[in-house]
């Protein structure tokens, strides 16, 4: 886990935690080398991970809006972070606040995780959110976040990656997962699903 | 440089220099490129032009504005954003030339300058010299060339002079480049490459290669305002290895991958409209063995990002490189200083 709860309060309407990161995790080791700062898709998972505990539910986050970064996070930094239910069911405006600054602050919706399914388990696992983050980051697409890119779309087809992009891509997996992808692999690498996949049996041929 | 270190793309962009440059060219990796013949005729007959060595020269000129209207939408909603219109002498049809321009805004015009292009094709134009005016009348049989193109384009900043550089005519690219410079124009290099089947006194040895390598640097240091060229692109385009050898070539006619790049989207049109994918690249009857063409550089090389993005020095060149390219064939993109003065080897796979 990339945080640690230090409390977590909650009333019929509202949950209030405070949590701190760990310097340890690897979403800072890869994010940005000698520049460590915790991505907004995990500072998103944690909120929605504070409230489904507290409301001692499996939620999964299903929808965001109106999401403002203000203030980087840094390792080991300690976070406030105020849920308010927006009147909708699993619906909650939040902010997240460091020694009184805000962080970043948006509305989630959040849903129950369906029987068999956990959220990051076999399906959406945190190496495809990542790739899709990147993606959206290095094509600056709108309208789409992390959570709702759908993993087996066609990056040329449909979302209209080029091999330069592809390139650009590839460069940013290699420094965060430590692995070559060879310019022959391109065409290959069709869907975040296959890329995240390709990433991993890399991985364990490396090893 | 000491580069046998394994560096994060990160740790190179991380240089405030280095990443300027790369937030610059990368504004353009939109640029997806197609070819046109435009036009079946010449006012002029060179020896060894390459369309009139191959079979393009036979397919029939379609002249209907209405057709090439029809051809550069459908381009364009298939994701072409930048057209070249070349093949033989698409001055000779500039109408056509600006049906292309109203559809398509970006592109550049292959041309021997000999007769004006209406200033309202806001192409880049490359208008080719193969050496100085004597040799120009004997190989290309017309007089007074780099006058007469001067004159058509004086002040004209969608020009830039490509200078090809054969065997035969290497030492006169100082005369060509310091007349050019005199005159506030830009010049930039290419290299004589085979057709198909030609063994002539044209085609390139390990001697004449290194010749060219030296005038080209030469020059580049000499005349860094009229020379569009970097250090790497001398050495991608006078290695004893093509292009193809060097870089493996990413054009459908080499590439048999449709699923991403050049292999998915590159044509070349011939005039009656048609195209081929077995024969589709910039430079379709050239020998695949013997290309340093600059169009096919321009492609091949760029296309080559992540095997440059090893250590600083070597993704430098490339920016380099990219950076040519794109003053040489984006109207008003601006050429920055070279980064990288060193002539390295290109990385290996
Ligand atoms: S000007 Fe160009 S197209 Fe015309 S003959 Fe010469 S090389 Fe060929
Ligand atoms: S001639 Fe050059 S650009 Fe064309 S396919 Fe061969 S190597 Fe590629």
């Amino acid at each position: 886990m990339w945080y640690s709860s230090i409390s977590i309060e909650q009333t019929n309407d509202a949950v209030i935690a405070q949590v701190t990161t760990d310097p340890q995790s690897p979403w800072f080791s890869g994010h940005f080398p000698g520049d460590p700062i915790l991505p907004g898709i995990a500072q998103l998972q944690m909120v929605t991970n504070v409230i489904a505990q507290a409301r001692k539910k499996d939620l999964r986050l299903v929808d965001l809006s109106r999401i403002k970064f203000k203030k980087l996070i840094r390792p080991g930094d300690i976070l406030d972070i105020h849920a308010l239910a927006a009147g909708k069911e699993n619906t909650y405006t939040f902010r997240i606040s460091s020694k009184q600054e805000d962080v970043c602050s948006g509305t989630l919706t959040l849903a129950p995780t369906q029987e068999n399914e956990s959220f990051m388990s076999t399906d959406i696992t945190p190496t495809i959110t990542r790739i899709a983050e990147i993606i959206i980051n290095e094509l600056k697409l709108e309208d789409v976040s992390p959570q709702t890119f759908d993993p087996d779309l066609d990056l040329v087809d449909e979302v209209g990656v080029d091999s330069m992009d592809l390139a650009t891509i590839a460069l940013i997996l290699r420094d965060e997962y430590g692995i070559r992808i060879d310019e022959d692999d391109y065409p290959k690498l069709t869907t975040v699903r296959i890329i995240a996949e390709y990433i991993t049996q890399k991985q364990a041929d490396d090893e | 440089m000491a580069n046998d270190r394994q560096y994060k793309f990160a740790e190179i962009i991380a240089d405030p220099v280095i990443r300027g440059q790369w937030e610059k060219v990368r504004q353009y990796f939109f640029l997806r490129e197609s070819t046109y013949d435009m036009s079946n005729r010449c006012n002029i007959r060179c020896e060894g032009c390459y369309y009139f060595n191959g079979e393009k020269q036979f397919a029939e000129e379609n002249l209907n504005s209405s057709d090439w209207q029809q051809l550069m939408a459908a381009e364009k909603e298939r994701g072409i954003t930048f057209v070249v219109l070349a093949g033989a002498e698409p001055s000779l049809v500039p109408d056509l030339c600006q049906t292309c321009h109203d559809i398509i805004p970006l592109g550049c015009i292959a041309s021997n300058g000999l007769k004006v292009l209406p200033k309202e094709i806001d192409y880049r134009i490359h208008i080719s010299v193969w050496g100085n005016d004597l040799t120009s009348l004997e190989i290309r049989k017309a007089k007074d060339m780099l006058a007469r193109q001067m004159a058509n384009y004086r002040d004209d900043s969608r020009a830039v002079w490509v200078y090809t550089f054969t065997p035969v005519n290497i030492d006169q690219a100082r005369e060509v480049t310091e007349i050019l410079a005199a005159n506030g124009h830009q010049i930039t290099f290419n290299m004589f490459s085979s057709p198909v089947g030609y063994t002539g006194h044209l085609r390139h040895t390990p001697e004449t290669l290194a010749r060219t390598r030296a005038v080209m640097s030469a020059l580049l240091a000499e005349f860094p305002e009229t020379v569009l060229f970097s250090p790497y692109n001398i050495v991608a385009h006078t290695h004893a290895q093509g292009l193809h050898e060097l870089f493996s070539c990413s054009y459908p006619r080499m590439n048999p991958s449709t699923d991403i790049g050049l292999g998915r989207s590159f044509r070349q049109y011939r005039t009656d409209l048609q195209w081929d994918r077995a024969a589709a690249c910039c430079v379709p009857d050239t020998d695949c063995n013997d290309c340093r063409h600059y169009a096919a550089g321009s492609a091949v090389v760029t296309a080559r990002m992540y095997r440059h993005a090893s250590n600083p020095t070597t993704f430098a060149a490339w920016l380099d490189y990219v950076d040519t390219y794109l003053a040489v064939w984006v109207r008003g993109y601006v050429k920055s200083a070279n980064l990288c003065p060193e002539m390295i080897e290109p990385p290996a796979l």
